[in-house]
């Protein structure tokens, strides 16, 4: 159980509740596991496995004046969007058109949602005939009905490849099924089924945060409720400005860049200068570059999002996450550019790769005035994997979106972690097991990379190797990679990490090539419907996240460590850190280069 | 200033979407059209179109001015609480 803070400013702002600090405490509590136990149904209830395998999903509940009131440890890029999702559904269809048992979907980017894939459901919860909140979840339908199994075309280029857009419509009205608005999903999904099942465990999820709503009303009573999350939101806005406020006032500038856009040559320049003064904090986007002809352009509500993540990873934890811990950060993202791109671009990869590097950005900014809580560059490319077909014995259509595990940056006080999902995914990938008993693809080997992480005195966390092999007649392959040619970087003189990939080998041949080699994609790391055949092979190659601070400052001990977990090897132990690392006798030693020695 | 309120109705067989030319932000429903050289440029809200006025050049939507008296952060502070589309309450 989380208190509600016991720092000096957290007591100051209790004088002025009109809540007592234990009831706050409570609801606030109740709520965020109301969330909780919406993302456990879903898990549990759902037929694929981006769902119960992946938690690719988030749960949320708005007060009745449409304000974020709870969240929980879900998909930061789907918490942040949906802030802007539920406020453009209840705009559009006005604040009085709900009734008892309708939920209403939604998928829209261009209407505040992260890309096509992930669909908005939202419900009104009544109490004595009146609305007293929204409950609303957002989840990665694994097949959305674009030109690509999976839905990730890498080389789209409008909004109508990405798949079936969906303005708010009513899925259930007055808890009745509407066929038609089903019918119409169903037909533009390959596989109905999942998106039946999935879409349901979605429903369920609602049914439960109703249920869990209503029943706190019946025991604090509505005013006790709406009093606490008035409350609640105003701690939150108060708290996360203290926070803000720890951080020297100034002008803070970095960039990052997106190496290509599936659709053409050259790269795109993301530029953000962060100004923070007092409480407040304003992220200004001014001279990123234009959209892109592909697919790697975020909205308007994906740049903000990635704003809030990375404020949300250097502050404290323990603030209520609700509308109040927005309300100090601020964001400028001009029309037409790579952070806010304007209908009809093509955008799905948006999401999965420009949030990362945004967040990035903003710790690239922050670096200096924060040296103690910044960490390096993760890897910062969800390496979206995606693949669909004819499953051989069932006969069915199926269609999945893997994501890999990357490398993150070194930090202040550790090394960075490895192999774990994007920063702004928070999910898991899918496991072998079930990878195989699901998909006619093969998990050859899967291993952590050896001097993928980047040098530094806190190394960064090692990105992984998987090879996959095609065990049906006929699998289409897609993709959208990111630093496959722009390194993780390094922070405080740390090293960069190493760069993603990934590879075809098919059927008797001996070596490995791009995509771009084998098949003329114009990217080597986005392109769509590549058809692979039985035997065929694919490797996918995670990035490592950059270094934290000199290499040379790392101890002899972490060092000899590392080599013998075969974390780095021994040359690179030598080029990076210093040290000759040798096994003598049964036992491991560390003998300092020149250039160590010097510094030392 | 000179300007007028909309109510975007939904629209679906032509989809517009207005972006508030001082944040960036897509508006759903209510929006601010500002005359600006003979343009009519969306906003949040009449108080965020003066915002834009004293802050940026009309022929560079996306140059801050440099002769602002306004911060940055006082602009955005001033947006909150004027921008019908960011506040909530």
């Amino acid at each position: 159980m989380t208190a509600l803070g016991t720092s000096a400013e957290s007591r100051s702002v209790a004088a002025d509740l009109v809540a007592d600090q234990v009831t706050l405490t409570v609801i606030d509590n109740y709520l965020a596991t109301t969330c909780r136990e919406m993302g456990i149904a879903m898990m549990r209830t759902a037929y694929s496995p981006m769902f119960n395998e992946s938690l690719d999903f988030s749960c949320v509940l708005f007060d009745a004046k449409g304000r974020l009131s709870a969240q929980a440890e879900f998909c930061p890029s789907q918490i942040g969007t949906i802030k802007f999702t539920v406020e453009w559904m209840i705009d559009e269809l006005g604040p009085d058109i709900y009734r008892p048992g309708d939920v209403i979907i939604m998928n829209d980017p261009y209407r505040g949602s992260g890309h096509i894939p992930e669909h908005t459901l939202l419900k009104a919860v009544f109490h004595a005939d009146e609305i007293v909140g929204f409950v609303a979840n957002c989840a990665h339908l694994a097949e959305p009905g674009a030109k690509a199994p999976g839905g990730l075309a890498g080389d789209a280029t409008d909004i109508f490849q990405e798949g079936l857009r969906i303005p708010p419509l009513w899925l259930e009205r007055e808890g009745v099924p509407q066929e038609d608005v089903w019918k119409i999903i169903f037909a533009n999904h390959r596989t109905p089924k999942v998106t039946y099942g999935d879409l349901m465990a979605m429903v369920g999820s609602l049914n439960v945060a109703e249920r869990r709503l209503t029943g706190l009303i019946d025991t604090y009573g509505y005013d006790t409720v709406t009093t606490a999350t008035e409350d609640l939101i105003n701690i939150a806005e108060r708290r996360m400005s203290e926070e803000i406020r720890r951080i020297p006032d100034g002008e803070y500038r970095f960039s990052d860049i997106i190496e290509d856009d599936g659709v053409a040559e050259g790269s795109y320049v993301i530029d953000c200068t962060v100004v923070v003064d007092g409480g407040n904090v304003a992220c200004d986007f001014t001279g990123s570059d234009g959209e892109a002809a592909g697919p790697m352009n975020a909205t308007y509500a994906v740049t903000a999002s990635a704003v809030y993540n990375a404020f949300m990873h250097i502050t404290d934890p323990t603030i209520p996450r609700n509308e109040g811990c927005y309300r100090p950060i601020n964001i400028i993202a001009p029309p037409g550019t790579i952070v806010n791109c304007e209908f009809p671009a093509p955008l799905v990869g948006g999401n999965t790769e420009v949030s990362p590097r945004i967040t990035d950005i903003i710790f690239g900014a922050l670096a200096d005035p924060l040296p103690e809580r910044i960490p390096a560059s993760l890897g910062g490319t969800s390496c979206c994997f995606l693949f669909g077909g004819r499953h051989p014995d069932s006969g069915d259509l199926y269609s999945h979106f893997h994501f890999e595990g990357i490398g993150w940056g070194g930090r202040p006080a550790a090394d960075g972690n490895s192999q774990i999902i994007v920063i702004n995914g928070n999910c898991r990938n899918t496991p072998v097991e079930v990878f195989e008993s699901r998909y006619p693809l093969r998990v050859d080997s899967y291993r952590l990379l050896e001097d993928s992480g980047g040098p530094g005195l806190n190394r960064g966390g090692l990105g992984i190797e998987r090879v996959l092999t095609m065990v049906a007649e006929e699998v289409t392959v897609s993709a959208i990679f990111n630093r496959m040619r722009v390194d993780p970087f390094g922070i405080h003189g740390g090293k960069p990490g190493a760069n993603s990939g990934i590879y075809v080998r098919l059927a008797g041949e001996e070596s490995w090539s791009t995509f771009s080699e084998k098949f003329g994609t114009m990217s080597p790391s986005k392109f769509s419907n590549i058809r692979l055949r039985r035997g065929d092979q694919v490797k996918i190659v995670a990035p490592g996240g950059g270094g934290w601070g000199d290499p040379l400052d790392r101890s002899a001990d972490r060092v000899v460590a590392d080599v013998a977990e075969g974390l780095v090897t021994a040359e690179a132990a030598q080029r990076d850190y210093g040290l000759v690392v040798e096994r003598r006798n049964g036992a491991w030693g560390a003998t300092p280069t020149a250039e160590r020695a010097a510094v030392s | 200033m000179s300007g007028r309120w909309i109510e975007r109705e939904p629209m679906y067989l032509s989809f517009d979407v207005y972006n508030c030319a001082y944040c960036g932000k897509n508006v759903p429903r209510h929006v601010w059209l500002e005359d600006i050289d003979g343009d009519d440029v969306p906003f949040c809200a009449p108080e965020v179109a003066d915002i834009h006025l004293r802050t940026r050049l009309h022929h560079d939507p996306t140059a801050r001015h440099p002769d602002s008296d306004l911060g940055i952060t006082e602009q955005l502070r001033l947006v909150r609480q004027n921008c019908k589309a960011l506040r909530r309450d």
